[in-house]
């Protein structure tokens, strides 16, 4: 077959070349179309071989394989014929979408073949219909050479075997499953150079426990309320910290290495949280974080610390991004931070519209109570309004509050994300000179229309 | 390290110079490699034309740019890129394309050449069928009828 294979390449590309370059892209060498098709699901690059006898089997060589048998299923004499011409030995990633109900024995087969192709990033998307879950395959759980994991639960049950090793995986990503302590103590007993942990929607853990995870630098959770994450987490080697759409109450009992944080933290509860919600969390574990982003959420939060008086612990942070509408419901916190950090260099402010918050945001009522009494005059240009009133005398004077509060900053960098931006940036955009020398601080504004990416 | 901006010149196949700073031309794997084990002022890139070079240039001065000045800002530098670089793929015919494709290739740009073969992939997912492909690609099919059949019945599965 390889054969046939050359000959027909050599007589189409003369053929090509006869037809005065039209067709330029058969003249590309085999390793750039089979990035091409890297990226195309498997059956359109499949497809491809029908084109021309130069295309017959170029996408046998495509290292990576994105299968979804929802929509194109392949079974029985299929798959043995696809792994038979796929001439690829170290795949580069393997992905697969699949209802498991009575394929069981394809899934596992595709797992099998994937793995015995020393494939490197491996993302599995399977489920099994009503209440039944779906076991992956234990010798799934055992491999050298897989150095990225991916699998998406969604939200069904997950069975570890005794046994776990994955002695090159250096990220696992684990959507919606079940999940409890004793099984992420098993799976990162068998990774031990691994770098990065995501979980998203895992609910059941309680204290996540990563002491023993030498080499993690990177931890990522996503929650709600559905999904809350762990309650306590314990992750003395972990450098970079993303928290999204939060559960409190949740500990960071041990973040001592921690270089970078974002944070969005989510409230739930109908009642008044109470007045040492702080210190249960561990704000002070982020002392020494270079490198900190607030979500709009937990401004609130930290706004209704301050007005209850609670106790700030005083930051190290260089470089401040704060992702958050203009409103009299974030100064108190925002204020407060400023204040305790007197090392900040640089300050971000993206401000985003109302329409992207976060599900269950802090009741503004709750704040609302301290506000009446004590909002500052300067936190009253903001009183009301919404994103639709926001103007550029708003956001102008949102910076000079921001300068008033901080002695050290040397940049400042603002995102407008408004209702109507256009308007607004073109009016700051003339203020900016006289802010930036009245200041002395260097102010770059930017103005999109798409959201900035999470 | 800000005051020490070297420049460097490349030249390309049709003697079309480009004067650029030295980090642009770390984007490139080869040049790179080129400038350190010959550092003369000029370099002449044979299997580049003007017409590609400057897009070749374009591309690395803004992702350059993007990674000095905003390297520890936030994420919002990566999303402006991203944008940038939407740009400046929509506005580029499939053979200016497939040019940069080899230019990148040859210069040992992955960014670029990801970005590029990422557009040939829309391309051909925007396509119904193959025959759809055929024509926006300017593939002529020197496939027998006979031999159509039988690469269609050998991959049937994806052709349901």
């Amino acid at each position: 077959m390889a054969e046939e294979g050359r000959n027909g390449d050599g007589a189409t590309d003369d053929s090509h070349r006869k037809s005065d370059g039209v067709d330029l892209i058969s003249l590309l060498p085999d390793e750039i179309l089979q990035t091409i098709l890297s990226s195309l699901e498997t059956f359109i690059a499949v497809r491809t071989s029908i084109l021309s006898k130069r295309w017959r089997h170029v996408w046998s060589g495509t290292p990576s394989l994105y299968l979804n048998l929802y929509t194109h299923g392949l079974e029985g004499d299929s798959i043995n014929n696809f792994i038979e011409s796929y001439t690829v030995r170290k795949m580069m990633s393997f992905e697969l979408c699949a209802q498991v109900r009575d394929k069981r024995h394809y899934v596992e087969k595709w797992i099998e073949f994937a793995m015995s192709r020393n494939v490197e990033n491996m993302s599995l998307n399977v489920y099994d219909n009503g209440d039944q879950k779906y076991h992956i395959p234990d010798f799934f759980y055992i491999n050298n050479s897989i150095r990225k994991i991916s699998v998406n639960g969604l939200y069904s049950g997950l069975t570890i075997p005794s046994y776990v090793s994955w002695t090159s995986l250096k990220m696992l990503s684990l959507s919606s499953f079940k999940l409890y302590d004793e099984y992420v103590d098993k799976i990162l007993s068998g990774c031990p150079v691994l770098e990065s942990l995501s979980l998203s929607f895992c609910h059941e853990i309680m204290v996540l426990d990563l002491s023993k995870s030498l080499s993690l630098r990177t931890l990522e959770i996503d929650s709600n309320i559905w999904y809350p994450g762990p309650k306590q987490i314990v992750a003395p080697h972990i450098r970079r910290l993303r928290l999204r759409n939060h559960v409190l109450p949740c500990t960071l009992v041990d973040v001592s290495s921690l270089n970078e944080a974002r944070l969005d933290i989510c409230f739930y509860g109908p009642e008044n949280p109470k007045d040492d919600f702080l210190q249960v969390m561990g704000l002070e574990k982020l002392q020494n974080v270079e490198k900190l982003t607030f979500g709009e959420n937990f401004l609130k939060i930290l706004s209704l610390a301050e007005l209850r008086c609670v106790p700030f612990p005083s930051f190290k942070v260089k470089n401040l991004t704060l992702v958050t509408m203009i409103s009299q419901y974030v100064i108190p916190g925002i204020v407060r931070v400023l204040q305790n950090s007197p090392e900040l260099k640089k300050l971000t402010i993206i401000h985003k519209s109302e329409f992207d918050s976060l599900d269950f945001p802090l009741s503004e009522k709750h704040i609302d109570t301290y506000l009446d009494q004590c909002l500052s005059e300067e936190a009253r240009v903001f009183e009301n309004i919404r994103d639709w009133d926001i103007e550029s005398k708003h956001v102008a004077s949102f910076m000079e509050l921001m300068f008033k509060n901080t002695k050290t900053l040397e940049k400042m960098v603002v995102w407008l994300e408004s209702y109507d931006h256009g308007r607004i940036s073109a009016e700051l955009f003339e203020m900016v000179p006289v802010l930036s020398e009245k200041n002395n601080v260097t102010i770059v504004l930017n103005s999109s229309a798409s959201k900035p990416r999470d | 390290m800000e005051n020490e901006k070297k420049m460097i010149t490349l030249k390309s196949s049709d003697d079309v110079t480009f004067e650029v700073e030295e980090a642009v031309v770390l984007e490139s794997q080869f040049l790179s490699h080129l400038v350190q084990d010959c550092p003369a002022p000029e370099h002449k890139i044979k299997e580049v034309t003007g017409k590609i070079l400057s897009k070749v240039v374009e591309y690395c001065e803004k992702h350059v740019v993007v990674v000095v000045d905003g390297g520890d800002s936030s994420s919002s530098s990566g999303d402006d890129l991203k944008k940038w670089d939407d740009k400046f793929i929509k506005e580029m015919d499939l053979s200016t394309v497939y040019d940069l494709i080899a230019a990148a290739n040859y210069l040992n740009i992955q960014a670029l050449l990801d970005l590029m073969c990422q557009r040939v992939a829309d391309v051909i997912t925007a396509c119904k069928d193959h025959k759809e492909i055929r024509e926006t690609l300017g593939i002529v099919s020197d496939y027998t009828a006979e031999e159509e059949a039988e690469v269609l019945k050998e991959n049937e599965w994806a052709f349901d």
